[in-house]
């Protein structure tokens, strides 16, 4: 068996996916190997929200983008994925919050963004179920949804697989070989070596370990977070609703019908640990109810957890690595399936032809860390 | 139709009531559910799909399959093969979902406290293995709170007329529904029975999230013993969600609880021990059973149940199966098939049957999402029901103090759950208050009596199962 090929991709989430499809697309040989099962790592654990509510330059237009892609799925890859202009309503309940969604607004709008700043009652009546207590306003973006990342995932690998790569599951990757500071290929724990002289690390919560393995120490950091999905009910067009208060969170109606969310934890938990607690069981409920009371009749369906793959400013790392033909799409920071689409395609244009569509030093591999970003 | 008249059974109807489904006034009984009461008016269609807007009746009767989930008092997705009919009840059928209602008044949540009940030993499900662990561990001091989701206790006991097998010990020549009766009445003060609360999650350190009166509740227990029970296997062929579809369990319950007929005529799929004894009592309650098929070559049914069947000219079709239901938004026949040495299909031996009941004895499985949520260790034995908890003579499962007993732990027959449960009462509050010789003495006598229970040719294939239990152990 011919173990060449034109570039390895690790890990199986909707970044290593997308990556993969549009490589695959351009007419490379591609081989994406997942350590356990695709989606099995944070995209199959995320809550399905899309927005392009950011603030800064590179998200903003990478989130643009990434809904344009989302919105052309289904023709491209023959998957209806789902995708839902449900939008977004960022809530203020607070005079500074108000101050600082306005100044993203402003931000955002110079790239073309659809987004305003509505009042309470102007929001109670796009979702007539929200409790519009204390609430002084939305930061409300029509054009944000979501989609299902079970189906877009699958959407990317049977592209894949469609333009001649190869997908291998429960295939560990041990150690990336490095020669001369040239990336050669990759080593899996079945002892099997797969040759490139281009590999892209996409392994989420392990991207640490896997850029060790070439001796390139990324700074990223796993932490866990929890969410929850309910029963369904009739769909009734709910935008995702967030609110950041320290006793907030965020959840949207799937189109199917379930409410999915979570909400940020007051203490970090770093780690991959996916156990569930009965606290934010809980919490989330209770916090959920107060934002939409007539949940307070709709069962809990089940609970989870995953892990964000953190950078210290909350921006992603898509970036050639000073090993040279090692990339890394990673450092998501909770952002990963929404952006995913436009990052995989502009790196594996990046990868092609050397170009980026704009100027993405915001990700940029050797970059100073420095601010948090604002809605992160 | 409600049964008037039965051999062994008496119904004693409560005072009754009247509720409003989809806006047609519905007598009912108090004290029956919802969906039973709607059988006894005619109406099995209780919702349409989610996807495909078919029309769907329910299936096992006691929460497991949520085909019969409507809208009730505007609260959406209700179970109401779970859920007392209540005087002026508003009750509407979903297509798919129920609604998202409103609420009346904001709450303050920040303040909302949830309630937390500490006990000794939680035990999750009031049928024959939960109440006999219940009874031990109560009887040596231990005090318990038993977790019923379903609106009786006694579990299958409830719906059993015919007279057990065995010894004194195994309840031998005591109906089902007597047996049940004994445990409930065997309960001293120790004990607390919660019904219409299900358990819905297992947290660290025994905690267990409730649903008392529709609100979270917090159990803090030392000791968990889980005795959920199993579920009725599907059978898979064409429009087998058709309304008139129904588990044996189902039937049971709509007979031999609600005193209400499921149909006029049936066909029974299965020939093990509940396949022939339920389709004894259909014809006992006045229903037409036209055949029991078994695709097996042989009938699994102790011979004595066969015998009676047959007596009555009631055919017992071996190698036989269902190909398919038919019928126009409910069960209005069938088509059987005979099958050949490997299971095949047999072209030409096609024939419809015309039924308006279609009833699936295909065996049970394990009920085992707590376990999973309990980080237990699982293991795979097909003589057992398929993937169980992983435990030791004493019922503990690898969680410490975490126990299983009756279906849950493996598919087989009242009188091993009573024992089992048993078992577990015993081991729990053993390690709670101490051994005692009385309490040893207990032990041994129960690990005997269920080695006495799986003797002989009946036990072979619980035996091989106990073999690879003890396997997985090590």
């Amino acid at each position: 068996m011919n173990k060449n090929y034109d570039v390895i991709i690790i890990g199986g989430g909707v970044i290593g996916t997308s990556t993969g499809y549009y490589l695959s697309k351009s007419g490379m040989k591609v081989l994406l190997l997942e350590k356990d099962y695709l989606t099995a790592g944070s995209t199959g654990r995320c809550i399905t929200g899309v927005r392009q509510q950011f603030s800064t330059p590179a998200t903003i237009r990478t989130a643009m983008s990434a809904v344009k892609l989302f919105e052309n799925m289904k023709d491209e890859l023959g998957v209806d994925v789902e995708w839902t202009n449900s939008g977004y309503m960022f809530m203020a309940h607070d005079e500074a919050k108000v101050e600082a969604f306005k100044k993203n607004i402003e931000i955002q709008r110079k790239f073309g963004l659809d987004v305003s700043f509505i009042t309470a009652s102007e929001a109670k009546a796009l979702v007539p179920h929200l409790d519009t207590d204390q609430l002084l306003g939305v930061a409300w973006c029509p054009s944000d949804g979501q989609a299902s990342p079970f189906k877009v995932v699958l959407g990317y690998a049977r592209g894949i697989r469609d333009n001649g790569g190869s997908i291998i599951t429960r295939q560990e990757v041990t150690d990336i070989i490095v020669e001369d500071g040239h990336v050669k290929g990759v080593t899996t724990a079945a002892g099997v070596t797969y040759h490139s002289s281009r590999v892209i690390n996409c392994a989420g919560p392990w991207a640490r370990e896997v850029g060790l393995m070439a001796g390139i120490d990324l700074q990223v950091e796993p932490e866990r977070h929890e969410a929850l999905i309910t029963d369904g009910v009739q769909y009734e067009n709910m935008p995702m609703l967030v609110d950041y208060r320290a006793d907030g969170g965020y959840f949207v109606q799937r189109v199917t019908g379930q409410f999915i969310g979570c909400f940020t934890p007051e203490v970090q938990v770093p780690g991959k640990d996916k156990s569930s607690t009965l606290e934010f069981m809980k919490e989330m409920s209770r916090r959920m109810c107060k934002i939409v009371p007539a949940l307070e009749n709709v069962a809990i369906l089940r609970q989870w957890a995953g892990s964000y793959c953190m950078t210290p400013d909350g921006s992603p790392i898509v970036d050639e690595t000073p090993v040279k033909g090692l990339y890394c799409s990673v450092g998501m920071s909770g952002h990963g399936f929404m952006l995913g689409p436009a990052l995989g395609k502009f790196l594996a244009e990046y990868i092609v032809d050397g170009t980026w569509p704009f100027d993405m030093s915001e990700f940029a591999y050797g970059r100073k860390f420095g601010d948090k970003e604002a809605m992160a | 139709m409600r049964i008037d008249e039965h051999p062994i059974l008496k119904f004693e109807r409560g005072k009754q009531i009247q509720f409003v489904c989809d806006g047609k006034p519905i007598e009912a009984f108090e004290g029956e559910t919802i969906a039973a009461a709607l059988h006894a008016a005619g109406i099995k269609t209780l919702s349409h799909s989610v996807k495909e807007g078919r029309p769907r009746g329910f299936f096992c009767a006691i929460g497991k399959c949520s085909s019969c989930m409507m809208q009730v008092n505007g609260v959406p997705n209700v179970k109401t093969c779970m859920v007392l009919a209540e005087q002026d009840m508003e009750v509407t059928s979903q297509t798919g979902w129920g609604k998202l209602g409103q609420v009346d008044a904001r709450q303050d949540y920040n303040r909302k406290k949830i309630p937390v009940i500490e006990t000794e030993i939680a035990i999750v499900g009031a049928g024959p293995a939960g109440l006999s662990a219940a009874l031990y561990a109560s009887r040596f001091g231990a005090k318990c709170m038993v977790f019923e989701e379903n609106t009786q206790v006694g579990g299958q006991l409830i719906k059993q007329t015919h007279m057990f097998f065995g010894s004194k010990d195994h309840h031998a020549k005591v109906r089902g529904i007597d047996i049940g009766q004994k445990l409930i009445d065997g309960l001293n003060e120790n004990v607390q029975v919660l019904t219409g609360t299900p358990v819905v999650g297992y947290y660290p350190d025994k905690e267990l999230a409730v649903i008392k009166d529709r609100r979270l509740t917090i159990i803090k227990a030392e000791k968990v013993i889980v005795a959920t029970g199993a579920s009725e296997n599907m059978l898979s062929f064409p429009n087998n969600d058709l309304p008139g579809v129904y588990g044996a369990g189902a039937v049971q319950t709509l007979m031999n609880v609600s005193g209400i007929l499921p149909g006029k005529n049936m066909l029974m799929i299965g020939a093990g021990n509940i396949g022939v004894i339920v389709a004894y009592q259909l014809l006992q309650a006045g229903v037409k059973v036209e055949a029991v098929l078994e695709a097996l070559p042989t009938i699994g049914a102790y011979q004595v149940h066969a015998s009676k069947l047959r007596r009555c000219g009631i055919p017992i079709l071996t190698r036989h199966t269902i190909k398919r239901a038919f019928g126009d938004g409910k069960v209005e026949g069938a088509t059987i098939v005979e099958l050949d040495d490997n299971w095949q299909e047999i072209p030409g031996t096609e024939r419809d049957v015309q039924v308006d009941t279609i009833c699936l004895s295909v065996g049970l499985k394990p009920t085992t999402e707590i376990f999973e949520m309990a980080g237990c260790t699982m293991a795979v034995i097909p003589e057992l029901g398929g993937e169980i908890p992983v435990r030791g003579h004493n019922m503990m499962t690898s969680v410490d103090g975490v126990y299983v007993a009756g279906d849950a732990s493996s598919i087989e027959e009242a009188s091993s759950a009573m024992l089992e449960g048993r078992m577990a009462g015993l081991d729990a509050v053993e390690k709670l208050k101490g051994v005692s010789e009385e309490i040893s003495k207990e032990k041994q006598h129960v690990k005997d009596s269920l080695d006495e229970l799986r003797a002989g040719p009946f036990g072979e294939k619980i035996r091989q199962g106990e073999a690879k239990l003890e396997e997985a152990c090590k």
